[in-house]
């Protein structure tokens, strides 16, 4: 009777534990169970057959993963791209999913750590700490063969390259470069007879008008989103301090509390004090300070060609002129910031390495770009070394293509290590919120980029 | 030979009964651990491992996605130690403690109290003042966003629109209003909850102490003082103890309306965990402080207790 009660205890107790275990079990471990009992009823079948022809359909298809749709103008140019992929190899059926894809979430790292509907290759915002977090983890491919075999060392722009192949490895193929100035509403512009500055006055000048009309924002920035005030001061940097300042300070010994870079967040604290930046900016999210400007409330919104689908979408794309502050250095001339925005990265357990080529030789080529740049509403200024030759048929990334055609400023957010990013972001609310100095400010950046030096973060040219 | 037999009776006996005691044991025990050992074994997989796990990793140097972790024993804790900015959180989550005890307990019992003694319509009071705590934080947080806007911010508008136009403020933007801030939404988040708790603690004071009490010649400020509130004493402290570890591990509602900004005003430990792990990869650093939160929270919650049983 007890050996029997004990036994079913026994038993019972064992029972919880294996669902206990199960639960804790990753989904990974799950689903890889499954394939494996499949292949054993296969084999208990005497029938190679069927596993054949699962293994063939991986074969064939091509898993990709891109960041989430901000609108519809966006979904259906993905479509149309994956429609002429399929065109020209039927043979591959394409899965287009889109997800977060931002390292900084923690999403992307979580996806690819639990090996889980895997994606063969994926579209992520680039910048040299979000990849290598990725490649420490050996959560994604090396690309060196792929590069050497393809020759892709000329097929992406040189300015591109030269930011990727700094290390010991490649691990992303760039798909677009970043474009970072201003968007102006040409209505207000001409609405207060103004003309696109070329010359610092006529910039200043053109603040001052705008600052002095109450019903209207000379420049609008959501703060409360570090990109977004990196953004400003990034155009700002490239504008009063200038590119050579920037690479000193990413490439070799410069500082972030250097006296030039302190006098542009001066600037900037006194733009705010004049109206020149809108002093709600450190409450504004970029969503918006987007919306402000898309209403014609702001008529200055610093921001990349991302910005385009929401023109198309509001039906704005003739209203809107694009251009970059003129530079404050005698003799020099300021580009739009970026580097790279976008690019492709192979995870380590993709399944199909040959699609993968396939799909990353289409997107470097001139086929892709003559679908996407004839789109009047695409977004992206390509990385490819093809895409040059084809011109967009959108004004606004026509003219941001142009003035990035021989490489961008740099938008630092994307070039700086992660202890500085975040005192970066911080720093510039504080700054807009009045809450911290120039100086204090810079000290605190350069103080964050010397941890991270510590810690190993130095980027190469 | 003869002699010796009712020896081996007894023996007998008494092994047989011992054997019958331990199997006795054993039975008592067998039906206890089958009762016990499922949550047992749901308590030790989902709450016990994971802790100790996260132990566990903050003696590491790891990064999240990294398959190799250093070990560095007690460093992340060193440096927790020198890290203003985490003890600058810490302060803000200690604020934010004192604020929500004030703005919460005393005004969701006062509430409480007033629609219990409303006499029709107490259903529609009582729904009403619960429905914010069904809205999703996510909601909350972009709502009072909105409230809070200093242009088109309905504070502002109606402070500028009754002349007090100095009072209108950049309520998310500036340092002595952003946590206030933070804690009004909250408040207005949780306060339904609280109240419902009180009124179902309302419930179970017998009548018969305010009947006593009016013949006594009574007024409703001291039934209020020596009726309700000794009477809610369990209530309050259920209530207390909810404000305070919630004060200590908010999240959502702040990533949501400042994401610890600007400039760290509002940033708690819970944000700044979040951006330690996920925005500085620093997985182990970020497990470290969220160890050392939740030892506080424990301490707190430990010390409450604890004085509340000593001074009942």
């Amino acid at each position: 009777m007890i050996q029997t009660l004990m036994r079913r205890s026994l038993l019972f107790i064992s029972l919880l534990l294996l669902v206990g275990l199960a639960a804790c079990q990753s989904p990974s471990g799950g689903s890889s169970v499954e394939v494996e009992s499949n292949e054993q009823a296969a084999e208990e079948q005497n029938d190679g057959g069927q596993e054949q022809e699962a293994s063939e359909d991986e074969q064939n298809t091509l898993q990709l993963l891109i960041p989430n749709y901000y609108n519809d103008v966006e979904r259906d140019q993905w479509r149309q791209v994956v429609d002429r992929f399929s065109e020209l190899n039927s043979e591959i059926e394409v899965v287009l999913e889109t997800g977060d894809v931002r390292v900084e979430s923690g999403s992307l790292t979580a996806l690819l750590q639990s090996e889980v509907n895997t994606p063969d290759v994926l579209l992520m915002n680039a910048g040299p700490s979000r990849i290598s977090v990725l490649s420490q983890g050996e959560l994604i491919k090396p690309l060196d063969d792929i590069y050497e075999a393809n020759q892709w060392e000329n097929a992406v722009r040189p300015f591109a390259y030269d930011l990727i192949a700094g290390g010991d490895h490649i691990y992303e193929v760039p798909h677009m470069v970043d474009a970072i100035a201003h968007f102006y509403n040409i209505d207000v512009f001409e609405e207060y007879g103004l003309d696109v500055p070329e010359t610092p006055d006529e910039y200043i000048e053109v603040l001052e008008t705008l600052s002095a009309e109450s019903s209207i924002d000379p420049i609008t920035v959501g703060a409360r989103n570090g990109y977004a005030i990196g953004w400003l001061f990034g155009a700002m940097l490239e504008a009063k301090a200038g590119t050579e300042k920037l690479e000193e300070i990413f490439f070799e010994d410069g500082k972030w509390n250097d006296p030039e870079v302190v006098e542009v967040a001066t600037a900037m604290t006194e733009w705010l004090d004049k109206g020149y930046i809108s002093q709600d900016a450190v409450t504004l999210q970029e969503t918006d300070s987007k919306f402000k400007f898309l209403n014609k409330q702001a008529a200055i919104y610093t921001g990349g060609t991302y910005l385009i689908t929401d023109l198309a979408e509001e039906g704005l794309l003739d209203s809107v002129g694009f251009f970059m502050a003129p530079s404050f250095i005698d003799g020099e001339e300021a580009k739009p910031t970026g580097g790279i925005g976008q690019s492709w990265v192979v995870p380590k357990g993709a399944k199909n390495q040959d699609a993968v080529e396939l799909w990353l030789e289409f997107i470097l080529s001139s086929d892709y770009a003559e679908i996407v740049y004839s789109f009047p509403d695409y977004n992206f200024i390509l990385a490819s070394t093809d895409s040059m030759d084809v011109e967009p048929v959108g004004n606004v990334l026509r003219a941001a293509a142009i003035d990035v055609a021989d490489g961008s400023g740099y938008n630092p957010s994307v070039f700086i290590g992660v202890e500085t990013g975040e005192a970066y972001f911080q720093n510039l609310q504080g700054l807009v919120g009045g809450l911290t100095t120039p100086e204090e400010a810079m000290n605190a950046i350069e103080e964050a980029a010397q941890e991270d030096k510590a810690n190993g973060f130095q980027l190469k040219r | 030979m003869n002699m010796n037999l009712p020896t081996v009776n007894v023996s007998a006996q008494n092994q047989n009964i011992v054997r019958g005691q331990r199997n006795n044991k054993i039975k008592r025990f067998a039906v206890i651990a089958s009762f016990l050992s499922p949550a047992l074994i749901l308590y030790g997989v989902f709450m016990l491992y994971p802790m100790a796990d996260a132990v566990r990793y903050s003696l590491f140097d790891w990064n999240g996605a990294s398959p190799t972790m250093n070990f560095v024993g007690i460093e992340n804790y060193a440096r927790l130690a020198t890290d203003t900015l985490f003890f600058r959180a810490l302060g803000n989550n200690l604020l934010w403690v004192v604020l929500s005890l004030t703005l919460m307990v005393i005004p969701t019992l006062v509430l409480a109290v007033l629609i219990s003694k409303v006499k029709r319509g107490k259903t529609f009071f009582r729904a009403a003042f619960y429905l914010p705590s069904v809205l999703s934080l996510a909601v909350v947080g972009v709502l009072w966003s909105k409230i809070y806007d200093p242009t088109m911010g309905p504070i502002n508008i109606f402070l500028r629109a009754v002349g007090f136009d100095f009072m209108a403020r950049n309520w998310l933007g500036e340092q002595m209003f952003v946590i206030p801030a933070l804690v009004i939404a909250s408040t207005w988040a949780f306060y339904g909850l609280y109240m419902i708790l009180f009124l179902a603690g309302l419930q179970s004071i017998e009548p018969q102490m305010y009947e006593a009490a009016d013949i006594d010649g009574a007024g409703p400020i001291r039934k209020f003082w020596y009726i309700t509130v000794p009477s809610l004493r369990n209530t309050m402290n259920v209530v207390i103890s909810m404000v305070i570890i919630h004060a200590l591990k908010g999240f959502a509602l702040i990533w949501i309306m400042t994401q610890g900004g600007p400039f760290y005003m509002s940033e708690v430990v819970s944000t700044l965990v979040y951006k330690t792990a996920f925005s500085m990869n620093q997985v182990s650093y970020a497990t470290a402080q969220s160890v050392v939160l939740g030892i506080i929270i424990i301490i707190f919650t430990i010390g409450f207790n604890y004085y509340r049983e000593r001074t009942e």
